[in-house]
Protein backbone atom coordinates (compact mmCIF):
# COMPACT_ATOMS: atom_id res chain seq x y z
CA UNK A 1 0.00 0.00 0.00
CA UNK A 2 1.84 3.48 -1.24
CA UNK A 3 1.54 6.66 1.47
CA UNK A 4 1.11 10.11 1.23
CA UNK A 5 4.49 10.89 0.39
CA UNK A 6 4.95 7.96 -2.02
CA UNK A 7 1.89 8.53 -3.87
CA UNK A 8 2.74 12.66 -4.80
CA UNK A 9 5.58 12.24 -7.16
CA UNK A 10 3.35 9.52 -9.25
CA UNK A 11 0.44 12.13 -8.92
CA UNK A 12 2.20 15.15 -9.77
CA UNK A 13 3.58 12.98 -12.97
CA UNK A 14 0.44 12.10 -13.71
CA UNK A 15 -1.10 15.93 -13.54
CA UNK A 16 1.40 17.11 -15.83
CA UNK A 17 1.15 14.15 -18.23
CA UNK A 18 -2.46 14.62 -18.51
CA UNK A 19 -3.03 18.18 -18.42
CA UNK A 20 0.07 18.86 -20.86
CA UNK A 21 1.55 21.30 -18.51
CA UNK A 22 4.79 22.57 -19.33
CA UNK A 23 6.24 22.19 -15.39
CA UNK A 24 8.31 19.86 -14.06
CA UNK A 25 6.30 17.29 -11.77
CA UNK A 26 8.90 17.81 -8.94
CA UNK A 27 8.61 21.76 -9.24
CA UNK A 28 4.90 21.43 -8.39
CA UNK A 29 4.44 22.68 -4.72
CA UNK A 30 2.29 20.01 -2.43
CA UNK A 31 0.12 22.72 -0.88
CA UNK A 32 -0.35 24.70 -4.10
CA UNK A 33 -3.76 25.24 -5.22
CA UNK A 34 -3.90 23.50 -8.25
CA UNK A 35 -6.88 25.88 -9.82
CA UNK A 36 -5.41 28.87 -9.09
CA UNK A 37 -1.55 27.95 -9.51
CA UNK A 38 -2.57 26.15 -12.96
CA UNK A 39 -5.81 27.52 -14.20
CA UNK A 40 -6.89 24.15 -14.05
CA UNK A 41 -10.71 23.74 -15.29
CA UNK A 42 -13.53 21.54 -15.47
CA UNK A 43 -12.22 19.69 -18.45
CA UNK A 44 -8.62 19.60 -16.70
CA UNK A 45 -10.62 18.23 -13.62
CA UNK A 46 -12.18 15.60 -15.15
CA UNK A 47 -8.21 14.74 -16.76
CA UNK A 48 -6.99 14.45 -12.99
CA UNK A 49 -10.00 12.40 -12.53
CA UNK A 50 -10.14 9.84 -14.63
CA UNK A 51 -6.18 9.65 -13.77
CA UNK A 52 -7.08 8.65 -10.58
CA UNK A 53 -9.27 6.10 -11.72
CA UNK A 54 -7.43 4.81 -14.30
CA UNK A 55 -3.88 5.01 -12.75
CA UNK A 56 -5.08 4.50 -9.19
CA UNK A 57 -7.72 2.19 -9.57
CA UNK A 58 -9.90 4.15 -7.46
CA UNK A 59 -13.35 4.67 -7.42
CA UNK A 60 -14.88 7.97 -6.98
CA UNK A 61 -18.31 7.86 -5.08
CA UNK A 62 -20.42 11.15 -4.79
CA UNK A 63 -19.82 12.47 -1.54
CA UNK A 64 -16.19 12.08 -3.16
CA UNK A 65 -16.69 15.20 -5.21
CA UNK A 66 -15.73 18.10 -3.07
CA UNK A 67 -13.38 20.83 -4.54
CA UNK A 68 -10.83 20.72 -1.69
CA UNK A 69 -10.15 16.76 -2.48
CA UNK A 70 -9.14 18.00 -5.53
CA UNK A 71 -7.07 21.61 -4.65
CA UNK A 72 -3.79 20.50 -3.80
CA UNK A 73 -1.58 17.41 -4.13
CA UNK A 74 -1.36 17.39 -0.28
CA UNK A 75 -5.18 16.44 -0.39
CA UNK A 76 -5.48 14.25 -3.73
CA UNK A 77 -2.62 12.13 -2.26
CA UNK A 78 -4.88 11.65 1.34
CA UNK A 79 -7.84 11.33 -0.68
CA UNK A 80 -6.22 8.53 -3.05
CA UNK A 81 -4.31 7.15 0.43
CA UNK A 82 -7.82 6.87 2.11
CA UNK A 83 -9.42 4.81 -1.33
CA UNK A 84 -6.43 2.53 -1.39
CA UNK A 85 -6.49 2.04 2.49
CA UNK B 1 -2.46 19.86 -54.26
CA UNK B 2 -5.31 22.08 -55.36
CA UNK B 3 -9.01 21.13 -54.19
CA UNK B 4 -12.20 22.20 -53.69
CA UNK B 5 -14.74 22.57 -51.21
CA UNK B 6 -18.44 22.03 -52.01
CA UNK B 7 -21.35 21.56 -49.76
CA UNK B 8 -23.60 19.07 -50.25
CA UNK B 9 -26.80 17.47 -49.03
CA UNK B 10 -27.99 13.99 -49.04
CA UNK B 11 -31.41 12.14 -47.52
CA UNK B 12 -31.28 9.09 -45.39
CA UNK B 13 -34.45 7.92 -43.88
CA UNK B 14 -36.54 10.84 -45.35
CA UNK B 15 -34.36 13.38 -43.38
CA UNK B 16 -31.75 15.55 -45.45
CA UNK B 17 -28.25 15.58 -44.45
CA UNK B 18 -25.85 18.38 -44.67
CA UNK B 19 -22.25 17.80 -45.74
CA UNK B 20 -19.13 19.14 -47.25
CA UNK B 21 -17.30 17.57 -49.69
CA UNK B 22 -13.48 18.18 -49.83
CA UNK B 23 -12.76 17.08 -53.62
CA UNK B 24 -8.75 16.45 -54.45
CA UNK B 25 -7.40 16.71 -57.67
CA UNK B 26 -6.92 12.43 -59.27
CA UNK B 27 -8.14 11.85 -55.91
CA UNK B 28 -7.30 7.97 -54.69
CA UNK B 29 -9.94 7.58 -52.55
CA UNK B 30 -12.53 9.55 -50.36
CA UNK B 31 -12.99 9.08 -46.31
CA UNK B 32 -16.08 9.73 -45.25
CA UNK B 33 -16.04 11.45 -42.15
CA UNK B 34 -18.13 10.00 -38.79
CA UNK B 35 -17.70 13.22 -36.01
CA UNK B 36 -17.91 12.13 -32.55
CA UNK B 37 -21.23 12.62 -30.52
CA UNK B 38 -22.68 15.81 -29.17
CA UNK B 39 -20.25 18.33 -27.67
CA UNK B 40 -17.11 16.36 -28.72
CA UNK B 41 -18.26 17.26 -32.21
CA UNK B 42 -18.86 20.51 -32.05
CA UNK B 43 -14.97 20.60 -30.42
CA UNK B 44 -13.52 18.58 -32.97
CA UNK B 45 -15.02 20.79 -36.33
CA UNK B 46 -11.91 22.86 -36.70
CA UNK B 47 -9.81 19.56 -36.38
CA UNK B 48 -11.73 17.71 -38.83
CA UNK B 49 -12.01 20.66 -41.41
CA UNK B 50 -8.27 20.69 -40.96
CA UNK B 51 -7.67 16.78 -41.38
CA UNK B 52 -10.52 16.85 -44.69
CA UNK B 53 -7.73 19.75 -46.06
CA UNK B 54 -4.37 18.23 -45.14
CA UNK B 55 -6.18 14.70 -46.74
CA UNK B 56 -6.80 16.21 -50.29
CA UNK B 57 -3.38 17.73 -50.08
CA UNK B 58 -1.97 14.44 -50.41
CA UNK B 59 -4.63 13.40 -52.35
CA UNK B 60 -7.57 11.63 -50.95
CA UNK B 61 -11.15 13.63 -51.28
CA UNK B 62 -13.24 13.90 -48.04
CA UNK B 63 -16.68 14.30 -46.74
CA UNK B 64 -17.80 15.89 -43.97
CA UNK B 65 -20.92 15.34 -43.26
CA UNK B 66 -23.76 15.73 -39.92
CA UNK B 67 -25.64 12.97 -39.22
CA UNK B 68 -29.51 13.84 -38.81
CA UNK B 69 -30.33 15.66 -35.01
CA UNK B 70 -26.60 17.32 -35.42
CA UNK B 71 -24.97 20.72 -36.63
CA UNK B 72 -27.12 21.87 -40.53
CA UNK B 73 -28.87 18.29 -41.12
CA UNK B 74 -32.27 18.35 -40.44
CA UNK B 75 -34.02 16.01 -37.14
CA UNK B 76 -34.02 16.89 -33.49
CA UNK B 77 -30.65 15.46 -31.65
CA UNK B 78 -32.96 14.38 -29.03
CA UNK B 79 -34.02 11.61 -31.20
CA UNK B 80 -31.10 10.54 -31.42
CA UNK B 81 -30.96 6.38 -32.41
CA UNK B 82 -27.97 4.51 -33.17
CA UNK B 83 -29.61 2.35 -35.96
CA UNK B 84 -30.41 5.96 -37.57
CA UNK B 85 -27.02 7.14 -37.61
CA UNK B 86 -25.23 3.59 -38.77
CA UNK B 87 -27.83 4.45 -41.53
CA UNK B 88 -26.76 7.76 -42.08
CA UNK B 89 -23.13 6.93 -42.50
CA UNK B 90 -24.29 4.55 -44.55
CA UNK B 91 -25.89 7.01 -47.05
CA UNK B 92 -22.89 9.07 -46.88
CA UNK B 93 -20.95 6.01 -48.18
CA UNK B 94 -23.03 5.68 -50.89
CA UNK B 95 -23.44 9.63 -51.70
CA UNK B 96 -19.13 8.89 -51.54
CA UNK B 97 -19.22 6.32 -54.27
CA UNK B 98 -20.41 8.62 -56.69
CA UNK B 99 -16.70 9.86 -56.74
CA UNK B 100 -15.93 6.35 -58.28
CA UNK B 101 -12.63 5.67 -55.64
CA UNK B 102 -12.45 3.76 -53.23
CA UNK B 103 -14.02 5.00 -49.97
CA UNK B 104 -12.48 4.76 -46.55
CA UNK B 105 -14.08 5.78 -43.20
CA UNK B 106 -12.45 8.08 -40.78
CA UNK B 107 -14.42 8.69 -37.10
CA UNK B 108 -13.19 9.99 -33.95
CA UNK B 109 -14.40 9.19 -30.70
CA UNK B 110 -18.11 7.65 -30.92
CA UNK B 111 -18.06 8.63 -34.23
CA UNK B 112 -15.29 5.55 -34.50
CA UNK B 113 -17.07 3.26 -33.11
CA UNK B 114 -20.03 4.14 -35.38
CA UNK B 115 -17.56 3.57 -38.18
CA UNK B 116 -16.26 0.67 -36.96
CA UNK B 117 -20.07 -0.96 -36.43
CA UNK B 118 -20.64 0.40 -40.34
CA UNK B 119 -17.64 -1.51 -41.42
CA UNK B 120 -18.88 -4.79 -39.53
CA UNK B 121 -22.09 -4.76 -41.40
CA UNK B 122 -20.72 -4.17 -44.84
CA UNK B 123 -18.58 -7.27 -44.03
CA UNK B 124 -22.36 -8.99 -42.98
CA UNK B 125 -23.59 -7.38 -46.32
CA UNK B 126 -20.99 -9.77 -47.86
CA UNK B 127 -19.21 -6.46 -49.54
CA UNK B 128 -15.66 -7.04 -50.07
CA UNK B 129 -12.70 -4.10 -49.89
CA UNK B 130 -12.74 -2.45 -53.07
CA UNK B 131 -16.74 -2.47 -53.23
CA UNK B 132 -17.89 -1.09 -49.83
CA UNK B 133 -15.32 0.07 -47.18
CA UNK B 134 -12.00 -0.07 -48.52
CA UNK B 135 -10.21 1.78 -45.14
CA UNK B 136 -10.87 1.59 -41.78
CA UNK B 137 -9.42 5.09 -39.28
CA UNK B 138 -10.24 4.86 -35.86
CA UNK B 139 -9.01 8.51 -33.94
CA UNK B 140 -9.48 7.57 -30.12
CA UNK B 141 -12.63 5.13 -30.37
CA UNK B 142 -14.84 5.17 -27.83
CA UNK B 143 -14.21 1.08 -26.99
CA UNK B 144 -16.70 0.55 -24.13
CA UNK B 145 -19.81 2.42 -24.22
CA UNK B 146 -21.06 2.22 -20.72
CA UNK B 147 -17.51 3.71 -19.49
CA UNK B 148 -18.15 6.61 -22.23
CA UNK B 149 -21.62 7.15 -20.78
CA UNK B 150 -20.36 6.84 -16.83
CA UNK B 151 -17.11 9.47 -17.81
CA UNK B 152 -19.72 11.85 -18.98
CA UNK B 153 -21.55 11.77 -15.59
CA UNK B 154 -18.36 12.20 -13.89
CA UNK B 155 -17.97 15.52 -16.67
CA UNK B 156 -21.20 16.93 -14.84
CA UNK B 157 -20.85 16.36 -11.69
CA UNK B 158 -16.94 18.15 -11.87
CA UNK B 159 -18.98 21.06 -13.80
CA UNK B 160 -21.80 21.44 -11.43
CA UNK B 161 -19.00 21.30 -8.66
CA UNK B 162 -16.76 23.77 -9.91
CA UNK B 163 -19.72 26.20 -10.82
CA UNK B 164 -22.19 25.64 -7.73
CA UNK B 165 -19.51 25.14 -4.91
CA UNK B 166 -22.12 26.01 -2.31
CA UNK B 167 -25.13 23.74 -3.04
CA UNK B 168 -23.25 21.42 -4.81
CA UNK B 169 -24.75 17.91 -4.83
CA UNK B 170 -23.21 15.63 -6.66
CA UNK B 171 -26.31 12.64 -6.00
CA UNK B 172 -28.76 15.40 -7.66
CA UNK B 173 -26.77 15.80 -10.51
CA UNK B 174 -26.41 11.47 -10.63
CA UNK B 175 -30.33 11.75 -10.78
CA UNK B 176 -30.72 14.18 -13.21
CA UNK B 177 -28.28 11.82 -15.56
CA UNK B 178 -30.37 8.95 -14.43
CA UNK B 179 -34.17 11.05 -15.75
CA UNK B 180 -36.03 10.17 -18.67
CA UNK B 181 -34.24 12.58 -20.50
CA UNK B 182 -30.67 12.83 -19.89
CA UNK B 183 -28.53 16.05 -19.98
CA UNK B 184 -25.71 14.88 -21.92
CA UNK B 185 -23.12 17.49 -21.31
CA UNK B 186 -25.30 20.11 -22.90
CA UNK B 187 -27.09 18.11 -25.17
CA UNK B 188 -30.65 15.82 -24.21
CA UNK B 189 -30.13 12.45 -24.82
CA UNK B 190 -33.61 10.07 -23.89
CA UNK B 191 -32.86 7.08 -21.70
CA UNK B 192 -33.30 4.61 -24.67
CA UNK B 193 -30.43 6.46 -26.88
CA UNK B 194 -27.95 6.13 -23.85
CA UNK B 195 -28.69 2.26 -23.27
CA UNK B 196 -27.67 1.95 -26.93
CA UNK B 197 -24.08 3.69 -26.52
CA UNK B 198 -24.06 1.44 -23.61
CA UNK B 199 -24.05 -1.51 -25.58
CA UNK B 200 -21.19 -0.49 -27.89
CA UNK B 201 -18.51 -3.01 -27.03
CA UNK B 202 -15.51 -2.92 -29.19
CA UNK B 203 -13.19 -4.74 -27.35
CA UNK B 204 -15.74 -7.87 -26.93
CA UNK B 205 -17.10 -8.01 -30.23
CA UNK B 206 -15.93 -10.07 -32.89
CA UNK B 207 -14.32 -7.81 -35.14
CA UNK B 208 -14.38 -9.04 -39.41
CA UNK B 209 -13.50 -6.36 -41.12
CA UNK B 210 -10.74 -7.51 -43.64
CA UNK B 211 -9.48 -4.12 -44.76
CA UNK B 212 -6.87 -2.03 -43.85
CA UNK B 213 -7.61 -0.30 -40.33
CA UNK B 214 -5.44 2.29 -38.65
CA UNK B 215 -6.65 2.48 -34.88
CA UNK B 216 -4.90 5.63 -33.41
CA UNK B 217 -5.31 6.68 -29.90
CA UNK B 218 -4.78 10.38 -29.28
CA UNK B 219 -3.69 10.64 -25.39
CA UNK B 220 -0.60 12.30 -23.32
CA UNK B 221 1.54 8.97 -24.30
CA UNK B 222 2.93 8.91 -27.93
CA UNK B 223 2.64 5.25 -27.92
CA UNK B 224 -1.11 3.22 -28.40
CA UNK B 225 -2.37 2.69 -25.09
CA UNK B 226 -3.00 -1.57 -24.13
CA UNK B 227 -6.13 -1.05 -25.06
CA UNK B 228 -5.58 0.74 -28.59
CA UNK B 229 -3.30 -2.37 -29.47
CA UNK B 230 -5.63 -4.94 -28.11
CA UNK B 231 -8.40 -3.05 -30.60
CA UNK B 232 -6.14 -3.26 -33.47
CA UNK B 233 -4.75 -6.49 -33.17
CA UNK B 234 -8.91 -7.76 -33.65
CA UNK B 235 -8.72 -6.89 -37.17
CA UNK B 236 -7.23 -9.73 -39.95
CA UNK B 237 -5.37 -5.91 -41.02
CA UNK B 238 -5.30 -3.81 -37.67
CA UNK B 239 -2.43 -1.61 -37.19
CA UNK B 240 -2.14 0.42 -33.97
CA UNK B 241 -0.25 3.70 -33.48
CA UNK B 242 -0.75 6.61 -30.97
CA UNK B 243 0.24 10.27 -30.29
CA UNK B 244 0.55 13.07 -27.89
CA UNK B 245 -2.04 15.42 -28.74
CA UNK B 246 -4.44 17.71 -26.59
CA UNK B 247 -7.95 15.91 -26.49
CA UNK B 248 -8.96 18.47 -28.78
CA UNK B 249 -13.19 16.82 -28.91
CA UNK B 250 -12.86 18.09 -24.93
CA UNK B 251 -11.92 21.58 -25.35
CA UNK B 252 -13.15 24.32 -27.90
CA UNK B 253 -10.17 26.38 -29.30
CA UNK B 254 -7.98 23.52 -29.84
CA UNK B 255 -7.23 23.37 -33.28
CA UNK B 256 -4.09 21.34 -34.17
CA UNK B 257 -4.59 18.27 -35.62
CA UNK B 258 -0.90 18.06 -36.36
CA UNK B 259 0.39 14.70 -34.35
CA UNK B 260 -3.20 12.42 -35.17
CA UNK B 261 -3.04 13.96 -39.07
CA UNK B 262 0.79 13.25 -39.72
CA UNK B 263 0.38 9.71 -38.19
CA UNK B 264 -2.51 8.93 -40.36
CA UNK B 265 -0.77 9.81 -43.62
CA UNK B 266 2.11 8.18 -42.85
CA UNK B 267 0.06 4.92 -42.15
CA UNK B 268 -1.88 5.57 -45.44
CA UNK B 269 1.96 6.27 -47.55
CA UNK B 270 2.50 3.00 -45.83
CA UNK B 271 -0.15 1.41 -47.47
CA UNK B 272 0.83 2.75 -51.12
Amino acid sequence: MASVEELKPQIKDMIVERLFLNVSPEDIPDGANLMDTYNIDSVNLFEIVVGLEEQFEVTLEDDDFNVETFSTVDNIAGFVAGKLG
Amino acid sequence: MPHRETPVSFESGGVSLHGVLHRAENARGVFVFCHPFAEEKKCAHRVLVETARALCDHGYSALRFDYRGCGDSDGEFVEFAAAAWLEDIGKAIQFAQAERVPVGLLGVRLGATLAALTAEESVAAGEAPGTGVEWLILWEPVIVGAQYVSQNLRRSQIKAMLTDKESFDAASVRAAHEGEVLDFDGYRVAQDARRQIEAMRLDTMQLAYPGSTFVLGISSRDQASDKIVALADKYPRGTAGGVRQEPFWNKIGLVDSGPAVEATLRWLEGLE
